[in-house]
């Protein structure tokens, strides 16, 4: 294997005294797809906000994370990594428009003009096939459905080009067919470019259609890590079998692809005329 | 901890309670050191505060001990904003809880009216009422809780709505309790809690309306308050500017506590579990 | 803009009702008083016999029933007919028409200033939460918004007007000073600065409270947090979001504020003597003058209707998710 991306090294983190995260080492491969899979309360969160460097102010962190695939410099939030959030519905500000948002971080780190960042978020947009992008980039986030608000935030997040995107519970808040279009999207964002994708998750089956490696956290511990498919087949933890076997009866991923080859040719206008947000929550 | 503890030790919390327990002894000892009338005549007209032992904030134009008058003043002032508060809580409350039980035809009335309270400036109320029924003590607290009823009452009312659609009321109700049970032991008690923490800063808002009053002279002229001291102190105020100076620094000391304590006590009712 | 539209219209009709709730609610409060606006009468000039009386009260149609009275009211109201002053001598809504300027600049003066001066402060002190700066901005603003309006201005008189003598103690202008033009604003300007001031601290401190306290909040939202990892600057992340979505409780507080600005109208106005709207009512309590002070409830209504309707307008131009269905894509 190549120089990792990152090195984890005995961290910990633990909120006024609560251990949220304890003593996990491992490395985040360049280039790839790693799942991180947990039940609520195993910290997968509290990892996500920790590889992104934005803790809160009451977290106390120990251990290191080293960043070689970043020439072992801190990498900076939006410009080398970024984090995109569980719920669309609260993760956009709601009195500033589409186009603004995804343009501000186009504008921020590449050093672009509004007019050229506006231009570049209408790009932005396309590359995660939204549609009717003139009136969209005028549009502000409560006039879309979740998924299209989800699509928007991966747009904003990419609008810097960053090396490392991690994707916190993305499609949770998402009905099934919503949550299989943000994993093909996933998927082919990060087979265009040399962008690792860090794909947090409570649910085994779905990361298993986009991720090629996945490390299973419990209470705050890294309990297994591996290939993909090996930890499918063969998990050397009992946890971990517990897991997949509360997913995974054969049927849902193959369901899931079912959802992909149905919908991904044909693109579905999604964007709703007129009804109150939350509809697919 | 108990819960006076809980606010002293929020921030501001502790200085609030200060504050006011200052006042208050203020007010429940100014008639053993100040027996009778603080309106009598005491002395020399005009004494400067710090000059004269006998009177240590001097004296007004009439000769009337200053220091006096502001111990009487702590107690009416604390009386008025407590009573006009607690009145226009239990008006509002009362009226926001049957709007939010009743609805339909009774809670559009009944927001009609309250909605016509919050347009008409509450001071201008308060003026008209006690110009209308004359400026005595009940009659200034009806006033001042008649202009602030209107807030604890959309609060109730918004409350009892949004706790009457929650899940442990649903099952209270499955579980056959009886409507008016209901009502009194699972919905009211927990609609009380944002009233509450207006409580505090509806008594300060009542203690300045009535400074604001007796300074306009609709005040109760046979009590001593710190609004007519402002008002009688200003015909002198080029030559005793501290007759002004002093009772307005009493009024907002007595404010800032009730603040204070406002924050304290909301605070603690947010940690409470 | 159709959205507005349409809201002023639905506010306008429902405020109708309200507004004859208001005169209801006040005449039957003022029919209240001892005495009526014939006895006010005599005592303003001075005294007159029964009988006198009598053609007075049949000149004002005090000798009917008080619902037959309430219902003259109305329909004199239905043509812009506030009724007669009677410690003026005056129609009311001369009066009204007479003072209100005054009041609109005091106030609006004084609104406008602390608005800016508020949410800037406030902008200082909720940029860092629960830092030594929002720590000290906060607890001068919890002090000075308990400091009450009318003793703050007797202050202001006595440091600015009788020691410094830097300023004029009352009035909105100078009396019979034959100034015009720039030196006549220029003068009024003067006579403004000191009751301005008493206003505007407090609402500056309110504005400072509420324009913290909405963004302390702000800053816990998820929004922040993703724009945070997006890297956004820090500058922009105050400034195009945090305090961008803390205007918006800071408007609706002005609405709910505008009643209790005009209350504390009256007070400031008869600490500097101006001819103002509040000191209206106070000269119509004074006065026992009932038709005037039901003339100056029912206009500060209006008026605070009138600021709500665009305080709402402003709002839904803030605020995208407001009425905003037809505009979407």
């Amino acid at each position: 294997m190549s120089v990792p991306l990152a090195t984890i090294r005995n961290l910990s983190v633990a909120y006024d005294g609560e251990t949220a995260l304890n003593g996990l080492s491992f490395d985040i491969p360049k280039g790839g797809r790693l799942a991180i899979i947990g039940e609520s309360g195993s910290g997968k969160s509290s990892f996500a906000r920790a590889l992104s460097g934005l803790l809160p102010a009451n977290a106390a962190l120990s251990g290191e994370i080293g960043w070689p695939g970043f020439e072992d410099r801190q990498p900076q939030a939006g410009r080398d990594l970024c984090l995109v959030l569980q719920d669309p519905a609260t993760s956009l500000d709601p009195v500033m428009t589409i186009g603004r948002q995804v343009a501000e971080g186009a504008r921020a780190h590449l050093g672009l003009a509004w007019p050229q960042a506006m231009a570049q978020a209408e790009n932005l947009l396309a590359r995660v096939r939204l549609p009717e992008l003139q009136r969209l980039m005028h549009a502000f986030p409560h006039q879309l459905s979740g998924g299209q608000r989800q699509r928007v935030a991966i747009a904003a997040a990419l609008a810097s080009r960053p090396r490392l995107l991690i994707a916190d519970e993305i499609t949770s808040a998402l009905d099934m067919v919503t949550q299989a279009e943000i994993v093909t999207l996933l998927r082919d964002l990060t087979r265009d470019s040399a962008m690792t994708l860090v794909f947090i998750t409570h649910d085994i089956a779905l990361a298993s259609t986009l991720c090629d490696r996945c490390a299973v956290f419990h209470r705050g511990r890294l309990v297994e890590i591996g290939p993909m498919a090996e930890v499918l087949a063969r998990p050397g933890d009992a946890y971990t079998a517990t897991l997949i076997g509360a997913h995974i009866d054969l049927a849902s991923p193959r369901l899931i692809e079912h959802f992909q080859e149905k919908w991904e040719p044909v693109f579905r206008p999604e964007m709703r005329q007129g009804k109150e947000s939350g509809g697919e929550r | 901890m108990n819960f006076l503890g809980r606010i002293a030790a929020a921030p501001g919390g502790g200085a609030g309670l200060a504050i006011l327990g200052l006042l208050a002894l203020a007010a429940f000892s100014a008639h053993a050191f100040f027996p009778g009338d603080p309106l009598r005549i005491a002395g020399p007209a005009l004494v400067p505060p710090f000059s004269s032992g006998d009177f240590p904030l001097g004296t007004d134009r009439l000769g009337r001990d200053v220091l006096a008058c502001l111990m009487h003043g702590a107690g009416i002032s604390l009386l008025v904003g407590i009573a006009a508060a607690a009145a226009a809580i239990l008006l509002g409350v009362a009226v926001g809880a049957v709007s939010g039980f009743a609805g339909g035809f009774i809670d559009e009335c009944l927001m009609r009216v309250v909605e016509t309270f919050q347009i008409v400036p509450g001071f201008l109320l308060a003026l008209a009422f006690a110009s209308v029924f004359g400026a005595s003590l009940p009659v200034i607290i009806l006033a001042i809780a008649l202009a602030a009823w209107a807030e604890p009452a959309r609060l109730t009312r918004a409350e009892v709505l949004s706790i009457r659609e929650q899940d442990y009321v649903a099952s209270a109700r499955a579980l056959g309790m009886h409507p008016l049970e209901i009502a009194f032991k699972e919905i009211l008690p927990n609609a009380l809690a944002p009233v509450l923490a207006l409580a505090a800063l509806m008594v300060a808002g009542a203690i300045l309306t009535e400074a604001a009053l007796s300074f306009l002279g609709l005040g109760d002229p046979n009590v001593v308050t710190w609004g007519s001291m402002i008002a009688e102190g200003r015909n002198v105020i080029r030559s005793a500017p501290w007759l002004s100076i002093l009772p307005g620094l009493a009024l907002m000391l007595t404010v800032l506590g009730v603040y204070l304590f406002s924050e304290g006590l909301s605070h603690a009712l947010r940690a409470r579990p | 803009m159709a959205r507005a539209l349409t809201l002023v219209r639905r506010r306008l009709l429902g405020s109708i009702p309200v507004l004859l709730l208001v005169v209801a609610l006040t005449f039957l409060l003022l029919e209240s008083a001892s005495g009526d606006a014939a006895d006010a009468y005599l005592l303003s000039i001075g005294g007159g016999d029964a009988a006198f009386a009598e053609t007075l009260r049949q000149a004002y149609g005090l000798d009917q029933s008080v619902w037959a009275r309430l219902w003259l009211y109305v329909q004199a109201l239905a043509r812009l007919d506030l009724g007669w002053s009677v410690a003026f001598n005056r129609p009311v809504s001369d009066l009204v028409l007479e003072r209100l300027p005054n009041t609109l600049l005091l106030m609006g003066t004084a609104t406008a200033l602390s608005f800016a001066l508020g949410s800037f402060l406030g902008i200082l002190a909720g940029s860092r939460p629960g830092s030594l700066r929002d720590r000290l901005l906060s607890a001068g603003s919890l002090t000075l918004y308990a400091v009450p309006g009318f003793w703050l201005g007797l202050v202001l008189v006595i440091v600015f007007s009788v020691w410094l003598r830097w300023l004029p103690t009352s009035g909105l202008e100078t009396i019979a000073s034959g100034k015009h033009g720039l030196a006549r604003a220029a003068d009024i300007g003067r006579h403004l600065v000191l009751p301005v001031g008493a206003l505007g601290v407090i609402y500056t401190a309110l504005f400072l409270r509420v324009m913290r306290s909405g963004m302390a909040e702000i800053w816990e939202r998820d929004f922040i947090l993703f724009a945070r990892s997006r890297g956004i600057p820090r500058r922009r992340i105050l400034l195009s979001h945090v305090a961008r979505n803390a205007l918006l409780p800071l408007v609706t507080v002005l609405g709910l504020q505008s009643a209790a600005m005009l209350g504390g109208s009256v007070v400031i106005e008869s600490v500097f003597a101006i001819p103002g709207f509040g000191r209206l009512a106070h000269e119509a309590v004074s006065g026992r003058d009932a038709p005037l002070l039901m003339g100056v409830i029912l206009v500060s209504a209006v008026m605070v209707i009138a600021v709500n309707l665009l305080i709402d307008v402003v709002y839904a131009a803030l605020d995208p998710r407001i009425g905003g269905r037809e505009a979407g894509p």
